[in-house]
C-alpha cells in the first residue's frame, strides 16, 4: 500500500509540474473571479428581500414582470416562472432564502462540465505521454508489476479530477462568501417537480446532486479517456474520441431509441440524476439498478481492456 | 554464483521477422561485457528483453538465477538500465527525477541520490530542468538513474552515445570500478567498437540477430593482434606473395596496403626482403586497432539488414 501511495506521489508531482496543469487551474480561477464579478454586477438582489419589507418587493418584481411581458410577447418564457415562483412564497408566507456563497455555488455547478474536461485531457494523458518522452522504460523496469503501475496513473486521476472538484466548491463558495455573504444555515431553494408543481427543497440537496450526477458521468468518460489513450497510446486520439462522446452520447441513444438493445448503450447510464424526482428515465421502465449495473459493467470493461494491454503489451520502438 | 547473467538460446520474433535467432551467453560476478553490432543488429532488442520490456519468444534471461519472465521483480530488484535513449522527464529537474525513480524501488535515501549525482558529476545543473540538459548530461543522468539502488547487474545501451571523448573516458573509469571494485556485472552495447573496447573484459559480436564471435578482450592473444602492420608497397600483389613465405606471418590486403600479422622483430627481415626483390616501400605502420578490424573481417560491411 505504501509502494502505492509513493506512486501517486509521483503522479501528482509529475502532474502539478507540468505546464499544462497550470494553465487549466488558472484558467478556471479567472473563470471563477470573472462569474462573480458578472454576478455581482448584473444580478443585484433588491435589498429589501433581506428585511421584513421581502413582500412589498416580490409583489413589485412580479408587477415589473408582468409589464415587461405586457411590452413583449417573448419574455413571456422567462419571466412566467419568476413570477410563479414569487406567488409561492407569497401565498405560502415563505421568505425566500437571500442570495449568498451556497446559491452562488448552485447557480454555477455548469463548471463541473470544465473540471469534467480537464480531467479527460489529464486522462488522456497519463500513460500517452510516458510514451511519447519515452519514459514508459525506465517505469516500467521497476520492481513493481505493470498492473500496479497503471492503477496508480489511473487512481491519480482520480485524486486530480476530485481535487479539481474540491477547488472549483471551495473557490466558488470563497468568491460568493466575499462578494454575497452567507445565507444562513439552511438555505431552501424551489424546484418544479415533474408534475409541474412548486416544491421547496433544501439549498444543499441541490448542490449535492447538481455537482454529483455529472460528476458520475465524468468517471465514466475519464475511465473511457484512459483506456483509450493505454490502448493507442494516443494522447490525441482519446481526447478527441472522448470529448466527441461525451457532446454526442445521449444523441448517439436517441438514434438508436427504436431498437430493443440501444437500452444496454452506455450514454442512456451515464446521468442519474433522471431519476431525481424533477426528472424522468431516459426510457420507461429504466430503474437505478439496472443503470448501475450496466455503467458498472462498461466501467469494469474499459478498465480490464486498458489493463490488459497494457500488461501485455511489447515496450518497443515506439 | 558464478554467473550473474544467462541468456539461453533467446528468440525474439516481431510479426513474422525473426529479430534475435538464438543468443546464448553468460556474464560472470564483476565482468564487463560489450555488445557489438552494426545498427539493427538487434543489440537494443536483446536489451529490452533482458529487462522484460519485451517478451522473450522462445529461451530465457536469468538474472542471478531469476528467470525474468517468471520472476520479474525479484529479477529486476538487482538490474539498473539504459535503454536506447536516456530519456527523462524534460520538465522536472535532475534531482526531482531522481527522487522519482527512488520512490518505485524500497530503501533507496536522499544521501544515495546525493552519491550517485556525485558520482556522475552532475552537482551543478542538478537542480536545473532536464530539458536544458545536453545529450552528455542526460545521458549521465540516465546512469545516475541506474545506479540508485546499487544494482548488481547494469545494463547500459549505447552510454557512450553523445558523450564527448573526456565523457566516454569517465564513464569507462567508473564503469571499471564499478566491475572491480563491486563486482558489478556490467552490459554495454555500442556500434562503435574504438568507444567501449577499453571498458570491456568480453566483447559479444551480434548481427543479424545472431552472436557471431566472443573475443576476450583482455587475454594474450588480443595483445598478439595488436601487432598488425601497414605496408604501403607497390606493386602490392607481388610483394603479398613475398611476405606469405615468411613463417608466423599473416597476410591480407585489400588492393591498396597490405596487413601484416607478425611480432614486432620480424619486421625489419620482412623490409629486408621486399627490398631485395624491388618492392618500393612507401611506408610500414603499426596497424592501431585490432579488434576493430577483426570486427569488420566479421561482420563484413556495415550493411544493415
Ligand atoms: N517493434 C519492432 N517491429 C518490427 N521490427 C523491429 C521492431 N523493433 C526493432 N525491429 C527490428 O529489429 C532489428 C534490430 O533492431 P535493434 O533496435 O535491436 O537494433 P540495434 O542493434 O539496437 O541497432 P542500433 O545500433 O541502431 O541501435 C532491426 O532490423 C529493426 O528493424
Ligand atoms: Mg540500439
Amino acid at each position: 500500500m505504501n509502494k502505492f501511495f509513493q506512486l501517486i506521489r509521483n503522479e501528482q508531482m509529475k502532474l502539478y509540474l507540468l505546464r499544462s496543469t497550470w494553465i487549466m487551474v488558472g484558467l478556471l480561477s479567472v473563470l471563477l473571479i470573472g462569474m462573480g464579478i458578472l454576478t455581482k454586477v448584473l444580478d443585484e438582489q433588491d435589498p429589501r428581500l433581506a428585511t421584513d419589507e421581502w413582500r412589498t418587493a416580490l409583489e413589485e418584481e412580479n408587477e415589473q414582470f408582468e409589464k415587461e411581458i405586457a411590452e413583449d410577447e417573448f419574455f413571456e418564457t422567462f419571466n412566467a416562472g419568476f413570477i410563479e415562483e414569487n406567488m409561492f412564497y407569497l401565498e405560502n408566507d415563505i421568505q425566500p432564502t437571500k442570495y449568498g456563497a451556497l446559491s452562488f455555488v448552485y447557480e454555477n455547478s455548469i463548471f463541473v462540465l470544465l473540471i469534467g474536461l480537464f480531467s479527460i485531457i489529464v486522462a488522456a494523458g497519463i500513460v500517452a505521454n510516458e510514451h511519447r518522452w519515452g519514459t514508459i522504460k525506465l517505469l516500467l523496469i521497476r520492481p513493481i508489476s505493470r498492473t500496479t503501475i497503471l492503477f496508480s496513473k489511473y487512481a491519480s486521476v482520480l485524486v486530480f479530477a476530485l481535487s479539481m472538484m474540491a477547488f472549483l466548491i471551495v473557490g466558488l463558495f470563497v468568491i460568493g462568501l466575499i462578494l454575497f455573504g452567507f445565507e444562513g444555515a439552511n438555505p431552501m431553494y424551489l424546484i418544479s417537480a415533474s408534475d409541474g408543481t412548486l416544491e421547496l427543497t433544501s439549498l444543499y440537496k441541490g448542490i449535492v446532486a447538481d455537482y454529483g450526477f455529472p460528476f458520475i458521468e465524468i468517471i465514466m468518460l475519464i475511465t473511457l479517456a484512459f483506456m483509450i489513450s493505454t490502448i493507442f497510446k494516443s494522447n490525441s486520439m482519446a481526447l478527441g474520441a472522448t470529448l466527441f462522446l461525451m457532446f454526442t452520447g445521449t444523441q448517439i441513444y436517441v438514434w438508436f431509441e427504436k431498437y430493443a438493445w440501444s437500452k444496454y448503450i452506455l450514454f442512456a447510464h451515464t446521468d442519474f440524476s433522471q431519476f431525481s424526482s424533477s426528472n424522468t428515465p431516459i426510457f420507461e421502465g429504466n430503474t437505478p439498478l439496472f443503470s448501475i449495473t450496466v455503467y458498472a459493467a462498461y466501467y469494469i470493461l474499459f478498465l480490464l481492456l486498458a489493463w490488459f494491454m497494457f500488461t501485455k503489451r511489447d515496450i518497443a520502438g515506439d | 554464483m558464478q554467473h550473474t547473467i544467462e541468456i539461453s538460446n533467446v528468440h525474439k520474433k516481431i510479426g513474422k521477422k525473426d529479430i534475435i535467432k538464438g543468443l546464448t551467453f553468460s556474464i560472470r560476478k564483476g565482468e564487463v561485457f560489450g555488445l557489438i553490432g552494426p545498427n539493427g543488429a538487434g543489440k537494443t532488442t536483446t536489451i529490452r528483453m533482458m529487462v522484460g520490456l519485451i517478451g522473450i519468444t522462445e529461451g530465457e534471461v536469468r538474472i542471478l538465477g531469476k528467470s525474468i519472465e517468471k520472476d520479474f521483480k525479484q529479477a529486476i530488484q538487482q538490474v539498473g538500465a539504459i535503454v536506447e535513449n536516456p530519456e527523462l522527464y524534460p520538465f522536472m529537474s535532475g534531482y526531482k527525477n531522481l527522487l522519482h525513480f527512488s520512490r518505485m524501488m524500497p530503501d533507496i535515501t536522499k544521501e544515495r541520490i546525493d552519491e550517485v549525482v556525485k558520482i556522475v558529476g552532475l552537482e551543478k545543473p542538478i537542480h536545473e530542468k532536464v530539458k536544458k540538459y545536453s545529450l552528455g548530461m542526460r545521458q549521465r543522468l540516465g546512469v545516475a538513474q541506474a545506479l540508485l539502488h546499487k544494482p548488481s547487474v547494469l545494463i547500459l545501451d549505447e552510454p557512450t552515445n553523445g558523450l564527448d571523448p573526456a565523457g566516454i573516458r569517465e564513464i569507462r573509469q567508473y564503469i571499471r570500478r564499478l566491475a572491480e571494485e563491486e563486482g558489478v556485472s556490467v552490459i554495454v552495447s555500442s556500434h562503435m567498437l574504438s568507444e567501449i573496447q577499453l571498458m570491456c573484459d568480453r566483447i559479444g559480436i551480434i548481427k543479424n540477430g545472431e552472436l557471431i564471435a566472443i573475443e576476450d578482450v583482455r587475454s594474450e592473444k588480443t595483445t598478439d593482434l595488436a601487432q598488425t602492420f601497414t605496408f604501403e608497397v607497390q606493386p602490392i600483389e607481388k610483394a603479398t606473395s613475398i611476405l606469405e613465405e615468411h613463417e608466423h606471418v599473416e597476410v591480407k590486403q585489400d588492393g591498396k596496403a597490405i596487413f601484416v600479422q607478425c611480432e614486432k622483430d620480424t619486421i625489419p627481415k620482412l623490409i629486408q626482403s621486399l627490398v631485395q626483390q624491388d618492392i618500393l616501400i612507401y611506408g610500414v605502420s603499426l596497424a592501431e586497432i585490432s579488434v576493430e578490424d577483426r570486427f569488420f573481417d566479421l561482420i563484413g560491411e556495415n550493411i544493415i539488414e
